[in-house]
């Protein structure tokens, strides 16, 4: 069984797009698999002191996330690129923590 | 018709939910993917994509660049791009615009955007790109023959005349007999033999050669890196080509003039002229007895379609010239006569078959249409110098003497004397013989009719002579009957 998060993800694409439940659900998880490899990345290039390659990795979490209403992650995202922006690396290092949590929390 | 579109995306989601939201709102359309812009115009060209959705952050080369790349490119510069960044990146937007994108949308997709305007806004840019596609294809191509314009031509000529494409041939092709076709059969049997000479053209050459229409029967083909002689053996593959290619049982034929650029030095438009003056001096081989081959070959597609018009043309030509020497015509007109009678109903040769043999009555629509082949027979042999004068004869066999005939009303002795000669001979070989519409009536019976109408229809005279010296008949009426001379 999917949690709520999940589930209402699901809806909320449900919702949206006007796709079956099958479908937002493929879509939802094939994101949500896509997003923990991202993090992943975005981790190695801020380790790497590579903000650049960072700084894109994270604009696609936030669009691909926010298209299929992971909204957390999205917004979460959003703030960590803004970090970039700023160079605020301890606040950077909090945000990937918690978007991590939020995937783990999202099924 | 498939509509094709590209999504140029880093993100397999984003490109498989976009791809989802266009299949579900668009019907015909295939969605190709590619996950950066690397060789894009080869793609987009190779895959015949009518518009681009295009992120704008992507690793290796971005949104930007590509746009940049594609506005350089004339095959896929008119492709509309709707580009897609984040919603809070306005300066993005607006880049992206004034580069040409033709429409954007922000990530995250909003409900509008993912139910309505992202499938709407790429439906209007696929309208934009076909509705281009035909401007461009209408205004670069001959809309009958579906060949390149000279507009085109013209620009392909600039383009292509560089030292590259050395040695470089031009080609110019005119169509004989376009004119007679036309004349005699109609302009759409004129358009045909033009559609069939692009066809035989377009056949004969290859891939990279351009084929234009240049004017109204005249056609270009210009041969980038083609020497004289490989110029030579296209003509030749196109006169092979077209050779099988004929109107209504006429043959029809091309002339051909080619010339080569043999190195830069020598102007493009001189090499064009050298080229139309190869096909005038050889246009001028298609000279008077091949038109006049073109006239034996209508007359005997005539008489192969029509037996009867056959045996009706020989009689007509036989007693032509036993008028014409009864009255005292010179040779060379006694042999007018016998051409003119074998040839004075060529015009049937455009008028259908059925009307020609239709057993009823004939309704007027279908009699006006018989009326017009003396004038479709002036047409035909008007083309040939030599038969010009013979021409106006055929023009007047069916005027009559008391001017009502057709088709001008001429009167008397305005009506040339071999067409008054050939209108006796045409009525009484008519009414002699049996028609699909009535049965040959009595010599008898024809004669007085002659008689009846001489002064009216007929030359009195020429009448008078055909009577009493060609038939050897006594010149008077023994009855009041009357019938209808239908020397049609």
């Amino acid at each position: 069984m999917h949690n709520d998060s999940f589930d209402k993800t699901v809806t909320l694409l449900m919702e949206a797009t006007g796709f079956d439940k099958q479908t937002c659900e493929e879509l939802v998880n094939e994101s949500w698999e896509q997003a923990a490899c991202l993090i992943t990345d975005i981790h190695k290039y801020v380790s790497e002191n590579n903000l650049k390659e960072a700084g894109r990795l994270l604009h696609r979490l936030k669009g691909s996330s926010g298209n299929v209403r992971m909204n957390e992650i999205s917004k979460l995202a959003l703030d960590a690129e803004k970090a970039i922006h700023l160079m605020d690396s301890e606040m950077l290092d909090s945000l990937l923590q918690r978007m991590e949590e939020s995937l783990k929390n999202f099924k | 018709m498939t509509s094709n579109i590209m999504i140029i995306d880093d993100s397999p989601q984003d490109r498989k939910l976009i791809k989802l939201i266009l299949e579900k709102r668009l019907e015909k359309i295939c969605v190709f993917e590619t996950e950066d812009g690397l060789n894009i115009n080869e793609m987009l060209v190779s895959n015949n994509i009518h518009m681009c959705i295009l992120d704008i952050m992507m690793p290796l080369k971005d949104g930007f660049q590509v746009l940049i790349d594609m506005k350089k490119d004339r095959q896929v510069m008119d492709i509309p791009v709707i580009v897609c960044s984040g919603i809070e990146d306005k300066q993005a937007i607006e880049k992206a615009l004034t580069l040409g994108a033709f429409d954007y949308f922000s990530k995250p997709l909003s409900e509008e955007a993912m139910r309505i305007s992202l499938p709407l806004k790429v439906r209007n840019a696929i309208e934009l790109m076909k509705r281009n596609t035909e401007i461009s294809y209408l205004s670069y191509h001959d809309c009958l023959t579906e060949v390149y314009n000279r507009r085109f031509c013209e620009e392909e000529l600039k383009r292509l005349n560089t030292i590259r494409n050395l040695p470089f041939s031009i080609i110019v092709g005119d169509i004989n007999g376009l004119k007679l076709v036309n004349d005699t059969f109609g302009h759409n049997e004129g358009d045909e033999l033009l559609k069939k000479a692009a066809v035989a053209i377009q056949g004969a050459c290859r891939n990279d050669d351009i084929v234009a229409r240049w004017g109204g029967d005249e056609f270009i083909i210009l041969l980038p890196k083609t020497n004289w002689e490989e110029a030579e053996e296209i003509v030749r593959r196109i006169k092979s080509f077209y050779s099988k290619q004929h109107v209504k049982g006429i043959h029809v034929s091309i002339s051909f003039g080619w010339a080569t650029k043999q190195n830069s030095k020598e102007e493009i438009t001189k090499v064009f002229k050298y080229a139309e003056d190869d096909m005038y001096r050889n246009k001028t081989f298609e000279n008077e007895s091949v038109r006049s081959n073109r006239i034996n070959t209508i007359i005997d597609t005539l008489h192969e379609k029509n037996l009867r018009e056959e045996m009706h043309s020989k009689r007509v030509s036989e007693i032509c010239q036993r008028i014409g020497k009864e009255i005292g015509l010179s040779e060379i007109e006694v042999r007018k006569l016998k051409v003119g009678g074998l040839l004075h109903d060529i015009g049937k040769i455009a008028i259908e078959e059925g009307i020609l043999n239709k057993l009823g009555k004939l309704t007027e629509q279908e009699w006006d249409k018989i009326k017009r082949h003396p004038e479709i027979g002036y047409r035909i042999l008007s083309s040939s110098h030599e038969m010009l004068e013979l021409a106006e004869c055929i023009l007047s066999h069916h005027e009559r003497w008391d001017g009502t005939g057709y088709p001008k009303g001429l009167k008397g002795e305005a009506i040339p004397r071999i067409a008054r000669i050939i209108a006796i001979a045409d009525s009484y070989d008519a009414m002699t013989n049996e028609r699909p519409y009535r049965k040959s009536l009595d010599e008898e019976v024809v004669i007085e009719e002659i008689i009846r109408n001489a002064g009216k229809q007929f030359d009195p005279e020429i009448a008078r002579v055909f009577i009493e010296k060609v038939l050897g008949k006594p010149w008077h009426l023994t009855s009041e009957g009357l019938i209808n001379c239908g020397n049609d």
